[in-house]
C-alpha cells in the first residue's frame, strides 16, 4: 500500500454519514441474499460510527443545506477549519461559536456571533424539542422538511 | 474529524467475488482489508469513499484469484489539532479521564488539562471540577466536550520478541493510535455544565 495524498479534503460529518448509509443499506441487501460474506470488522466499525454519528447535527443535514451555508459563511472571514466544525456541531449561541473559533475576541464582536447563530440555526434546521429563545428557527422550514427524525431530547 | 486520504494498493478478488460487480468487489476487499485500522501517521480507517482508478487485473501462476491494482479514497479518522469533539466519559483515574467516541476509545484527558480547581474524588472515583461553591462531578458515561491538543501514533506492527521481556509491561494493550483532549477552556467539559 502507498499513500498518494496525506489529506485530500476534509470531510464533514454528513458526508461521512452518508457513506456509512450507503454501506448499511449493502449490508442490509447482501444480508437478504444470504449467500456472500460480510466482514465483522465492517460491521463493528459501521454500527459504531454510524451510532455515533446519528446522535449529531448531520442526520438531518442535506448536502444543498451545506453549500448554501457555506457561501453565506463566505463572508465572515472563518478558516475552512472553523467553517467545517460549524457545519459540524451546528453552534446555536454564541458561547459554542466561541470555542469553535480561535481569538474569538479579536476577530469577532458580540453581534457577529449572535447574527452567526442565528445563520447556522436558520441554514441548518432542525426539530431541537424545546429550547430557548429559538423561536425563529420554525419561520423558514423551507426547502427541508427537517423534523420527525431528529429526536433529541435534552439532557 | 474525518479527511479523505488517497491510497494505492494491489488488491485480491477471491473466485467467490467474481459474480459481483468489479467496482463493488473492489470496495468490498477495501473495505474488509481496511475497515476499523489505524494506518501509520494516517488515522483511524472508516470505510472507502470511491474509487478513482482500477488498473487491469492479473492472475499469477497457480493461484485462482485476480490481483488488481486500485487507487481509491479512503475516510480516515483523524482530527486536527484544537478540533472540538463530542464523546463519553468511559473511565476515570488519578492521572485523568478516558473518553471513548464509540467508534474510537484511546482518547485520554490528563489532569493537567482540567479546568483550575479540578480533583480526583478517592471515594467516589471520579473527577469533581469546584467552581466557586459548585461541584461539579464527571460521571461515568455522561457526554464530554473537549479539544484535540495532541496524536500520537505508535508503531505497534512488527512483534518481535524482546531480549528483556517484562511479562507484566509488555501485555499492556498499547493503542497503535491515540488522542489527548482538553477541557479546560471555557465552553467545554460536561455539556450539562453549560446549559
Amino acid at each position: 500500500m502507498e499513500v498518494l495524498d496525506r489529506q485530500q479534503a476534509l470531510l464533514s460529518n454528513y458526508e461521512v454519514y452518508v457513506v456509512l448509509q450507503e454501506e448499511d443499506h449493502h449490508h442490509k441487501e447482501i444480508k437478504e441474499k444470504r449467500k456472500l460474506r460480510y466482514p465483522e470488522n465492517v460491521t463493528t466499525l459501521k454500527f459504531e460510527a454510524l451510532q455515533y454519528l446519528n446522535d449529531t447535527p448531520c442526520t438531518t443535514q442535506t448536502a444543498e443545506q451545506i453549500s448554501e451555508l457555506k457561501k453565506t459563511l463566505a463572508e465572515y472571514e472563518l478558516t475552512k477549519a472553523e467553517i467545517l466544525q460549524i457545519i459540524n456541531l451546528r453552534p446555536k449561541t454564541p458561547v459554542e461559536l466561541h470555542f469553535i473559533i480561535e481569538e474569538c475576541d479579536e476577530r469577532f464582536g458580540m453581534e457577529d456571533l449572535e447574527q452567526l447563530a442565528e445563520i447556522v440555526v436558520n441554514s441548518l434546521p432542525r426539530d431541537d424539542g424545546v429550547e430557548e429563545e429559538e423561536g425563529d428557527e420554525g419561520q423558514d422550514g423551507d426547502e427541508q422538511e427537517a423534523d420527525g427524525d431528529a429526536v433529541m431530547n435534552g439532557d | 474529524m474525518f479527511v479523505l486520504v488517497v491510497l494505492r494498493d494491489t488488491l485480491k478478488i477471491v473466485p467467490a467475488d467474481f459474480r459481483k460487480a468489479r467496482e463493488r468487489a473492489l470496495k468490498d476487499e477495501i473495505n474488509n482489508k481496511y475497515a476499523n485500522r489505524v494506518l501509520h501517521d494516517i488515522g483511524l480507517c472508516i470505510l472507502v469513499h470511491d474509487i478513482l482508478e482500477i488498473d487491469e487485473g492479473f492472475v499469477q501462476h497457480s493461484e485462482g484469484w485476480i490481483w488488481v491494482k486500485v487507487t481509491f479514497r479512503m475516510i480516515v479518522f483523524r482530527p486536527f489539532r484544537e478540533e472540538i469533539l463530542l464523546g463519553r466519559i468511559r473511565s476515570s483515574s488519578e492521572t485523568g479521564i478516558q473518553v471513548s467516541m464509540g467508534f474510537f476509545d484511546d482518547i485520554n484527558i490528563p489532569a493537567e488539562c482540567m479546568p483550575e480547581g479540578s480533583e480526583y474524588d478517592q471515594n467516589e472515583g471520579v473527577w469533581v471540577w469546584r467552581y466557586d461553591d459548585n461541584a461539579l462531578y464527571m460521571d461515568l458515561d455522561e457526554p464530554i466536550r473537549f479539544s484535540v491538543v495532541d496524536s500520537k501514533f505508535l508503531d505497534v506492527s512488527p512483534p518481535r520478541p524482546t531480549k528483556d521481556e517484562e511479562e507484566g509491561t509488555s501485555m499492556a494493550r498499547q493503542p497503535p493510535y491515540s488522542l489527548t483532549g482538553s477541557i479546560a477552556q471555557s465552553g467545554l467539559g460536561l455539556l450539562s455544565w453549560w446549559q
